[in-house]
């Protein structure tokens, strides 16, 4: 430094009341090591960061434990609440300034909640710095107590930067780094900006680094804060200097490498930072003919294999006229979005709604402003449009993937599409065209919207894709086209030749490949079998479900609107088991008023002649809510507040619809059953009951019957108990097998295991057909194991007196019934009880 | 330090934070007599962040002092 210097001062009072510590002994290395700045530490005693010295807000960090001011002697003076506090994302602080403004020595800052921030972090030691400490010489600091306001804690003289002016320039040269992903769980916050800022200092050259269309110096940690970056930010390097290639390069590598801070370790980061690993109780496939995936559209089918390649582009990166690149981009976006509201408009006027929304949500990602401008960034930087609209789009796709949001990855493939059509329309390429083979079996890395909209929908027999879920555009589809699919497909299906025979299975979401001819004739001659008896079955279908040894089983259906009840009728039902009354309560602005349900259920109890049937009361809870019924969030709602619960904790609900059921029941024929859902204690079935008695003897009805769920394992349990206070079981047992195995049955990773055929749930079904009979009552099963092939003797075996299926499934089930005979499935049944898995239980019960 | 923070009755937990501070709850701050906790040699500054709840700020770890604290208190 030379003494031509210019002197300037700066002096700060203590902010806060405390024991002043020197910095060296901060247990933090990066401000122990000055990287941040130099100063001192106070223990705080008092509970308010006041402002040192009169300056502007210059950076007020999101989470409010960190404050900066510039003085008007241009000293950036950085305070820091605590160690680690920055995890606390504003818990326990408030700020009283905002960034830019103007402040006073003395007037409170952030006010702090001590006692719960020290509860919570490592330390509640508070930095104040001055982060460019290099432009100021002999700084003192206080030590000892401090009183806020009072003591002067840091004393500082200023030097014009003179050492910088005098450097020979060197030889110039510019360089820029690749888009870079911070892995930082809670972005550049002070101790990563440090480092930077250290590695930055170490190259002559001068550094900005740019995030969210702003940018910063790398040598001031204070600018680096301001850029406000969170994890998944994407970061830009630029440098200009002697070394500016090199800086880059080290610099690059070390804000990958997360700056010195442990981003796997921390709780923040995405789960998908972990390796895939293979479950333990993964089923494992031997079979090198059969490529495993996952169900993403029931159904199976036999065709021919057409790999749909994806486009690939060729395009220079650079161009020389900027301005003709970006009106050449703004020109493709407009024809695009032509394109796109045309296609919308076409899928519309075909009644295809849902290709039609997809479309729509094209248009509102392409005009994306940050996109189109992320875009103009590039060409003014030299480069082509085309290469421009990739990189832009790119670091979209890259944000998303990073997301651990299933919803939100799933938009990879509409911005995939978006970038295909661009890159088309700019470099002058026609749309695909899609030659297709008959009985085509679709494989694709994932399928576009575009691709599937320009389908022959009367060749395609198939999807499998490497990539995407059940949610995934191309499992709507499928499912819309009524055809099967499977997602997540062994990668070596892309690896198969075109026309090749295969079988998919969208049911157990495989691909069997080089299949033979005779294995497809065989297959053929199956769905040529399953035809035939399709046919015989629907044609005896008003015959009685009897076993061969004349047990009669009660065969009845699952509704959910007057329509099912009619189509259960025609197909031989004999009565409803189930119907499940929410279709009255779902997509609306108010409650059904007790005359528009008594009318409802009028029309379905007139529409089944006189035939038995359940109405099982309103049956939602918190992850289902509905619109006029507030539910607050619950930590676990599958053991919350639901089925009968509502109804007991809400009576006038519950009432109304009771009366509604009993008057359905005024003047008919049928036995109108009443069915409370979720019944876990018999004190909620006595409650509910009381309130069915009351509003029966009023209305003078009579010919009615009260009931339960059975879908808790404690009622399972207690059937005998139970059984004194309800007419009627009927077993729920989609519910029962997920409470019973504690396993969610819409979980992922999870719903595989999750088998209503477990020995477990055939013991508390014996137990509750024994607990039931006992008293003289009867049990029905309503659930999804009613309509399983493979469950159907067993449940026979295990004493059940009627059995509730799916509409569709009432041929089927009663046609297998009278094949079976009751002995030989008490035998059977037996033999599952003993079982020790389900998967051993589906051996010794292969179905029809 | 337990009878200048008004004896063992009066105080409900002790617990170590912020790695230098030892924080109690008490029944009453009433029997505090915060200049006598100042003038011990391991006490730097005595912190009433909330009423009944008191911060010892330390020169050291706090996590030892609790332990010991709390057996005494259970004794």
């Amino acid at each position: 430094m030379t003494s031509t210097t210019l002197q300037q001062t700066v002096s700060l009072i203590a902010p806060m009341s405390g024991i002043v510590v020197p910095l060296e002994q901060v247990p933090d290395p990066v401000f122990a090591g000055k990287m941040v700045g130099d100063g001192i530490a106070i223990d705080p005693t008092s509970q308010v960061l006041l402002a040192p010295c009169d300056g502007t807000v210059s950076t007020l960090h999101p989470a409010h434990h960190a404050v900066s001011l510039t003085t008007a002697s241009g000293a950036e003076v950085l305070m820091h609440i605590g160690l680690d506090t920055v995890m606390l994302k504003g818990e326990g602080f408030t700020p009283r300034v905002s960034q830019g403004e103007q402040v006073k020595a003395g007037q409170p800052l952030i006010e702090f909640d001590a006692d719960q921030v020290a509860q919570q972090a490592r330390s509640l030691l508070t930095m104040v710095l001055i982060t460019n400490h290099d432009d100021f010489s002999n700084i003192s600091l206080a030590a000892g107590k401090v009183v806020a306001n009072q003591d002067v804690i840091i004393q500082a003289g200023s030097e014009a930067q003179a050492d910088e002016a005098t450097t020979q320039p060197q030889s110039q040269t510019t360089a820029e780094s690749e888009l870079i992903t911070l892995p930082n769980p809670v972005g550049l916050h002070a101790r990563p900006s440090a480092n930077l800022v250290a590695l930055a200092k170490q190259f002559s050259s001068k550094v900005t680094i740019s995030c969210n269309g702003k940018s910063a110096s790398a040598r001031s940690v204070v600018a680096i804060m301001g850029l406000n970056t969170k994890q998944g930010d994407q970061v830009q390097l630029s440098a200009t200097g002697a070394d500016a290639a090199h800086a880059i390069e080290a610099i690059s590598q070390a804000i990958k490498e997360g700056l010195g801070e442990d981003c796997q370790a921390s709780p923040a980061a995405p789960a998908e930072t972990l390796p895939e690993e293979q479950s333990l109780l993964a089923i494992k496939h031997d079979d090198d003919n059969c490529l495993l995936g996952v169900s993403a559209s029931p159904g199976s089918a036999i065709g021919v294999v057409t790999q749909l390649q994806e486009q690939t582009f060729d395009y220079p990166e650079t161009a020389a006229d900027s301005d003709a690149e970006i009106r050449a981009l703004s020109a493709a976006i407009d024809a695009v979005q032509q394109d796109l509201t045309e296609l919308q408009q076409h899928m519309t006027q075909q009644g295809q709604a849902d290709k039609a929304e997809i479309f729509q949500a094209h248009q509102e990602l392409l005009a994306d402003p940050e996109l189109i401008e992320q875009g103009e960034t590039f060409i003014h930087r030299g480069k082509s449009a085309a290469f421009a609209f990739n990189q832009a789009i790119k670091a979209q796709i890259g944000v998303l993937k990073q997301l651990d949001n299933p919803m939100l990855a799933g938009r990879v493939s509409d911005l995939d599409d978006i970038r295909n059509r661009m890159l088309r329309k700019l470099l002058g390429l026609a749309d695909e065209a899609m030659a297709l083979p008959d009985h085509a079996i679709i494989i694709a890395r994932d399928l576009t919207p575009s691709m599937t909209a320009n389908l022959d929908a009367d060749k395609v027999v198939g999807f499998a894709t490497t990539e995407g879920g059940s949610s995934s555009h191309s499992a709507i589809l499928a499912r819309g086209m009524g055809i099967p699919a499977v997602a997540g497909i062994d990668n070596r299906a892309q690896q198969l030749a075109n026309g090749s025979k295969v079988i998919l299975d969208g049911d157990a979401g495989h691909l069997r490949i080089n299949v033979t001819d005779d294995e497809i004739s065989a297959i053929e001659q199956r769905q040529a079998k399953q035809a035939e008896q399709d046919k015989q079955d629907l044609a005896a279908a008003h015959d009685h479900a009897t076993t061969t040894d004349g047990h009669q089983l009660e065969v009845v259906a699952n509704i959910a609107k007057l329509a099912d009840a009619e189509k259960s009728v025609e197909l031989g039902g004999e009565g409803v088991g189930l119907l499940r009354s929410e279709f009255l309560f779902l997509d609306r602005a108010t409650a059904p008023s007790e005359d528009e349900q008594a009318e409802q259920y009028g029309a379905i109890v007139k529409a089944l002649k006189g035939r038995p049937i359940i109405i099982r009361t309103l049956d939602v809870g918190g992850d289902k809510p509905l619109d006029y019924m507030p539910m607050p969030a619950e930590e676990n709602p599958f053991l919350g507040e639901r089925g009968i619960r509502i109804g007991l904790n809400r009576p006038s609900i519950l009432r109304t619809q009771v009366r509604a059921i009993l008057r359905a029941a005024q003047g008919s024929d049928s036995t109108v059953r009443i069915m409370f859902p979720m019944i876990a204690t018999l004190e909620e079935l006595s409650a509910a009951k009381q309130v069915v008695k009351e509003e029966a003897e009023q209305l003078g009805v009579s010919n009615y019957e009260v009931g339960i769920m059975v879908e808790v394992p404690s009622t399972a349990v207690m059937a005998e108990q139970f059984a004194q206070e309800a007419d009627f079981f009927s077993i729920g047992t989609n519910d029962l097998t997920q409470y019973t195995l504690a396993m969610d049955r819409g979980h992922p990773k999870l719903a595989a295991q999750v088998d209503g055929l477990n020995p477990a749930v055939l013991k508390l079904i014996e137990m509750t057909v024994q607990g039931a009979h006992k008293a003289g009552k009867w049990v029905g099963v309503c659930g999804g194991l009613a309509s399983d092939p493979q469950a159907v003797p067993l449940l026979i075996g295990l004493g059940v007196d009627e059995l509730s299926v799916s509409v569709p499934a009432l041929p089927a089930i009663k046609g297998q019934i009278r094949e079976l005979s009751l002995s030989q499935c008490q035998a059977l049944a037996q033999q599952a009880l003993s079982a020790g898995t389900a998967t051993a239980v589906r051996q010794l019960s292969p179905g029809r | 330090m337990i009878s200048q923070l008004g004896g063992r009755d009066n105080i409900v937990t002790v617990m170590a934070c912020a790695t230098n501070r030892l924080r109690f709850t008490l029944q009453q701050k009433e029997q505090l007599a915060i200049q006598q906790l100042t003038e011990l040699a391991c006490v730097n500054a005595v912190m009433e962040p909330q009423s009944k709840v008191v911060h010892l700020l330390l020169n050291e770890d706090a996590s030892p002092w609790a332990s010991e604290l709390n057996q005494q208190l259970s004794n």
